[in-house]
């Protein structure tokens, strides 16, 4: 009986060794996902494609009984609208100025507040605020401090020189918006990193540091590397946001926004997109400029996976990984 | 952790000082514009707008918050964020820790394909779909009701999908060959092994969503009438005078009862946050 | 809520009043019948509460009895009808929730409900064929929706109506009437005013003007614009660099609509006949008109973006007497003078200090044009699936309860001349209002032209193009004649699309 089975088994053990195992994890894979595709493929593709269409036609949002199709003119248009080349600079200012700031300060918090530091929960739910305060106390709240003529830091400054009016949200618009954006997302940026700091093995760091390593070293070697993969999803989400920053200027300078009324230094890319939608009906050019900006985006999210290999350190992959 | 106490060191004393002084500059700047609220909030409209500042209400005016609990149907208004919020978080983080799962362990034919199309969908603006979608949920007969959520929940989200995923890529692997030795189905080792370990990233994804749910005014306001929207559509627009500009004063009361839930589930998440990885079989 | 405290409780109880009233006074025989049919019932349930209100309301009764019955009277009998449901954009401060289940109680089977107005819902529902019955607007908006054949042709429905009679429509309506997109004023119904005011009044805080040493202007005659921005300019306080009161408050979203009628006053236009070009740049009297409004700005007697509103807009500010004068009409006197039930109003020692004067002349020789520019109104869909219905809520809330309850509450005119005398006088500074309100009345026969090629409800195409522009002259980025160059450019574009668009 055994060595029948033996004779028999071996050489289909061989072939079934791979197969099946692949052919299972082929179907798990699907299985996991099936949620998300079946959804995606009945409810958003549709609207995709029509969202390309839409790019494509003058549309204005109500005339859609006269609506002309376009083809790529709109497109073509992109390029020689001297505003939608002003505002993409200010777009990748915005970000390059954002992106990193947000990332290291809300890392350098999340690290602090890793810590056995006494207070912790306190100071945590505390960082977390300003994102639960609502859209529509913001800007009151900003404005109440930075305004011109009755601002509480010019009222400050006056003190010392009377008179004075500095026109934050005018002058200083680029810093100033930056900072209400950095108070607004750290406390979302901490969180996740938190989560991912708490991750990390207790063991590993202990097994270093009584191997004689001193806490650079182990942040170094052991803490970094392992944070790799979420420094990588927040860079990527960073670049996604900023890159479509609309809803901070338009709050802070009130109804003026959908204008394009903000202050110049802040003349965003999706700014200046709603302006030709809303003010000049220009739908179908507005959906093909936000196209064109997805379109970017998609690239340098490319540029940035491209480079994971050289930084990113994935657990699963260096361990021999998953088939 | 213990080891770090041990020694008490001058320089260990000054980092801790030096630490303290940070977090207490950073709790300042971040703290007191959401102190300027919470204190306007109890002020007269006249006091909240003075110039010069006027930092303490002369009278406490609860009267604020008897207002914005009693000019709108706010309970109601507030039941209707709570199921949804609860509804699209709980859905969505099956289905997105299911999917970033697959997307961290399973490298089969077309899996990278689908991981593109996920961010593909993270970076496509939402308003060039936007009208098309409803077209799409009118022609179902969907629009105001609350189906949507559930089918957006169903859906999963990709920003949570591509974060379970990048999470699930550290947790080690022998993990997960050990079990599949033992004979574990690609499910059980999801619900046995990945899962227990993910506490913190199950916290802060069900944090984000309810979050997000709570306060978003948009796409209830595109897709409910008013009898059926959410906390977050009526305090922009529920406290107005009869020409349609707002009233403050309720609106900071309204948007500080409604700002709660949110603290609370923070306050009670992050400590799910904390809970250190159980990493039993490591050694390998 | 505040101003919205006459409710339809308190609207019966006085129409019982009226009902007892009028059947003892000398009225025409027909109506006495009429109501003792109708309201008989009415006044056996209120009885009781007859005596605890006739104390409060005394005065205003008599107006407003008169009134109240005629609409109750006069409410068309409902014919056999379907049960519909009619969706109405409409800001919740505008249409209460009571006054929802008010329509639902009386006028079953036909249910009403609201959804905020929101410019892409409005689009996205368009789309799906699937519009709101009844959409909220203001005048500049109504071209270009006639163009694109969106509303409803409601000229047969008014003219068989009983409530929403043609010839007591106010001449504000006119901005809702044509027989096509590029000659609005008279001709087919297609919407129709909730309220509205003259915009072009000044609101003056006399407190002020005393501090200053000046004489506060007269409510009885206009003064000019030239006058206007004198004072402005006199009037600003600084403080070194700081700006403590500004002379004038000015809406920049209404440039334009502000340009428009100035120049009708002088018999020009800021558009060519067919509307196919905009004649700033080079035409000398529109510049005058844009540069009126840029030096004031210049010299920050006026907000601007390197001098803005601290409170968010000019409301709260002329409240708080940091604002001089203030260019708005007589629905801001919901918040000047308050209500019966408010506690909005002049702030500290400014209250009582606010009047209103009548609109200025842009030249002693033009014609006195005192109009709305806004005309806040409503239309109803092509498309709608029940057109008796959605003509039933727009009737009812352009004629019947709802429109007594803003006729009464003071946030503007009524759409109804027949409405006029239940705009509230209750004390001296709602008398003042009123006073003057009621001449500018006589001068507000205007229909102010709108392009249809352009988008015109905020943002609104020339206004966005102002504010793209305007911070960046005033900073020297571009001079003045650079400005209204760029604007020309770039509105002739939109023009031009627009009328591909729509042609």
């Amino acid at each position: 009986m055994a060595t029948a089975e033996v004779a028999v088994a071996q050489p289909e053990r061989t072939a079934r060794h791979i197969a099946p195992r692949v052919v299972r994890r082929t179907v798990a894979f699907y299985a996991f996902v099936a949620p998300w595709l079946i959804c995606f493929v009945a409810l958003d593709i549709i609207p995709i494609v029509l969202g390309v269409l839409t790019s494509m036609t003058d549309y204005d949002g109500l005339n859609l009984a006269t609506v002309k199709w376009m083809g790529l003119k709109n497109y073509a248009r992109a390029f020689t609208d001297s505003d939608v080349a002003y505002s993409f600079g200010r777009s990748v200012l915005w970000s390059a100025i954002n992106t990193p700031t947000w990332i290291v300060l809300s890392f350098t918090l999340a690290l602090i507040l890793n810590q056995a530091v006494k207070g912790r929960d306190f100071f945590r739910t505390l960082y977390y605020l300003p994102s639960v305060v609502p859209v529509v106390a913001v800007a009151r709240i900003w404005a109440i401090f930075l305004d011109t003529n009755n601002g509480l830091l010019n009222g400050i400054l006056s003190l010392f020189r009377p008179g004075t009016a500095v026109r934050w949200l005018s002058d200083y618009a680029l810093p100033a918006c930056t900072a209400i954006s950095v108070w607004g997302g750290l406390g979302g940026g901490m969180i996740i990193f938190l989560a991912g700091l708490q991750g990390i093995p207790q063991e590993l760091e202990e097994a270093a540091l009584i191997d004689g390593a001193n806490k650079l070293r182990v942040f170094r070697h052991i803490t970094i590397p392992l944070m790799t993969p979420l420094i990588f999803f927040q860079l990527i989400m960073a670049l996604i946001t900023s890159l479509q920053t609309f809803a901070l200027p338009m709050i802070v300078y009130g109804g003026g926004a959908m204008t394009g009324g903000v202050a110049r230094a802040v003349y965003l890319y999706v700014i200046n997109t709603y302006r030709h939608i809303f003010a000049f009906q220009r739908f179908g050019y507005g959906t093909a400029l936000l196209w064109l900006m997805s379109i970017v985006i998609m690239g340098l999210t490319l540029v940035v996976f491209r480079t994971a290999r050289y930084w990113v350190y994935y657990e699963s992959e260096a361990a021999g990984g998953a088939a | 952790m213990t080891v770090r106490y041990i020694r008490m060191h001058p320089t260990r004393a000054l980092s801790s000082f030096l630490l303290y002084a940070l977090l207490i500059v950073v709790a300042f700047c971040i703290g007191l514009p959401v102190f300027w609220f919470l204190i306007s909030s109890i002020k007269t409209e006249s006091e909240y707008i003075a110039y010069p500042i006027k930092f303490l209400p002369k009278v406490v005016q609860w009267k604020n918050y008897v207002d914005a609990v009693t000019l709108i149907d706010y309970w109601g208004y507030a039941s209707h964020s709570l199921y949804l919020a609860l509804m699209y978080s709980t859905l969505c983080l099956i289905t997105s820790s299911a999917a970033g799962f697959a997307f961290a362990r399973f490298k089969v034919r077309g899996s990278n394909t689908l991981f593109s199309i996920i961010l593909a969908m993270m970076i496509v603006p939402g308003m060039v779909t936007l009208i098309p979608q409803f077209i799409v949920y009118s022609r179902l007969h969907l629009t105001n009701t609350y189906w949507p959520w559930f089918l957006w929940g169903v859906a999963g989200a990709p920003f949570h999908i591509f974060l379970f995923r990048q999470f699930f890529t550290t947790i080690p692997a022998q993990l997960e060959e050990a079990a599949e030795v033992d004979g574990c189905t690609p499910f059980r080792v999801f619900w046995q092994i990945f899962l227990p370990n993910s506490k913190p990233v199950l916290a802060t994804s069900f944090i984000f969503n309810f979050s997000s749910t709570w306060s978003d005014w948009f796409g209830p306001l595109i897709y409910l009438d008013d009898k059926r929207t959410t906390l977050a559509v009526k305090i922009n627009h529920g406290y107005q005078n009869a020409h349609g500009n707002p009233l403050m004063m309720p609106t900071l009361a309204a948007a500080t009862i409604y700002a709660l839930p949110l603290i609370i589930l923070f306050f009670i998440g992050q400590k799910y946050i904390i809970q250190g990885v159980v990493t039993s079989g490591i050694k390998g | 809520m505040f101003a919205k405290k006459l409710s339809r409780r308190d609207l019966l109880k006085l129409s019982a009043i009226g009902a007892a009233g009028t059947v003892l006074a000398a009225c025409q025989p027909q109506v006495v019948e009429k109501i003792v049919k109708e309201t008989v019932v009415v006044e056996k349930e209120k009885q009781v509460q007859v005596e605890v209100t006739k104390v409060v309301e005394k005065e205003v009764q008599k107006e407003v009895t008169k009134v109240v019955e005629k609409v109750i009277t006069q409410a068309p009998q409902p014919k056999a009808k379907a049960a519909s449901e009619v969706a109405m954009m409409m800001w919740g401060g505008e249409l209460s929730d009571d006054e929802i289940k008010q329509y639902n109680t009386d006028h079953a089977p036909y249910k009403l409900s609201r959804l905020d107005p929101d410019q892409v819902r409005y689009f996205a529902m368009l789309a799906a064929g699937n519009p709101p019955d009844i959409y909220r607007l203001q005048a500049p908006e109504v071209p270009g929706l006639l163009a694109r054949g969106i509303p409803l042709d409601l000229t047969p429905y008014f003219e068989t109506s009983m409530v929403l009679k043609i010839d007591d429509l106010a001449a504000a309506n006119n901005f809702y009437k044509g027989n096509s997109p590029l000659d609005i004023g008279t001709g087919k119904i297609w919407g129709m005013v909730k309220d509205w005011s003259p915009d072009c009044t000044i609101w003056v805080n006399k407190l002020v003007f005393q501090k200053a040493g000046l004489t506060p202007p007269p409510d009885d005659k206009p003064i000019t614009y030239d006058q206007v921005f004198e004072f402005a300019q006199k009037l600003t306080k600084k403080e070194g660099d700081r700006i403590l009161i500004w002379g004038l408050g000015v809406e920049w979203g209404w440039v334009e609509r502000f340009w428009e009628v100035w120049l009708e006053a002088i018999g020009k236009s800021l558009f060519s006949n067919d509307f196919s070009k905009f004649q700033l740049q080079g035409n000398e009297d529109a510049v005058k008109c844009a540069k009126w409004h840029f030096d004031l700005a210049k010299n920050n007697n006026v907000q601007n973006p390197l001098s803005p509103s601290p409170r968010g807009w000019i409301g709260p500010d002329f409240l708080a007497g940091q604002i001089a004068m203030c260019q708005y009409g007589f629905w801001y006197s919901g918040m000047v003078t308050g209500t019966a039930n408010t506690e909005t109003g002049m702030e500290g020692e400014n209250k009582g200090q606010a009047i209103m004067i009548p609109a200025p002349l842009w030249t002693d020789k033009g014609k006195r044009i005192s109009t709305t520019i806004t005309a806040t109104g409503s239309i109803c869909s092509r498309i709608t699936k029940d057109p008796d219905a959605t003509w039933d809520v727009f009737q009812w809330y352009n004629g019947q309860e709802p429109a007594v309850t803003r006729a009464k509450g003071g946030w503007g005119v009524p759409g109804l001349k027949s409405f006029y005398p239940m705009i509230p006088e209750y004390n001296e500074e709602r008398k003042q209002v009123k006073r003057v309100l009621m001449e500018e009345i006589k001068n507000s026969e205007w229909v102010v032209r709108f392009n249809p090629f352009l988008k015109g409800g905020e943002p609104a195409a020339v206004g966005a193009s102002w504010a793209t522009y305007f911070e960046r002259t005033l900073k020297g980025e571009f001079s003045f004649e650079q400005m209204i160059g760029n604007i020309q450019k770039e509105i002739d574009v939109a023009i031009k699309e627009g009328m591909d668009r729509i042609l």
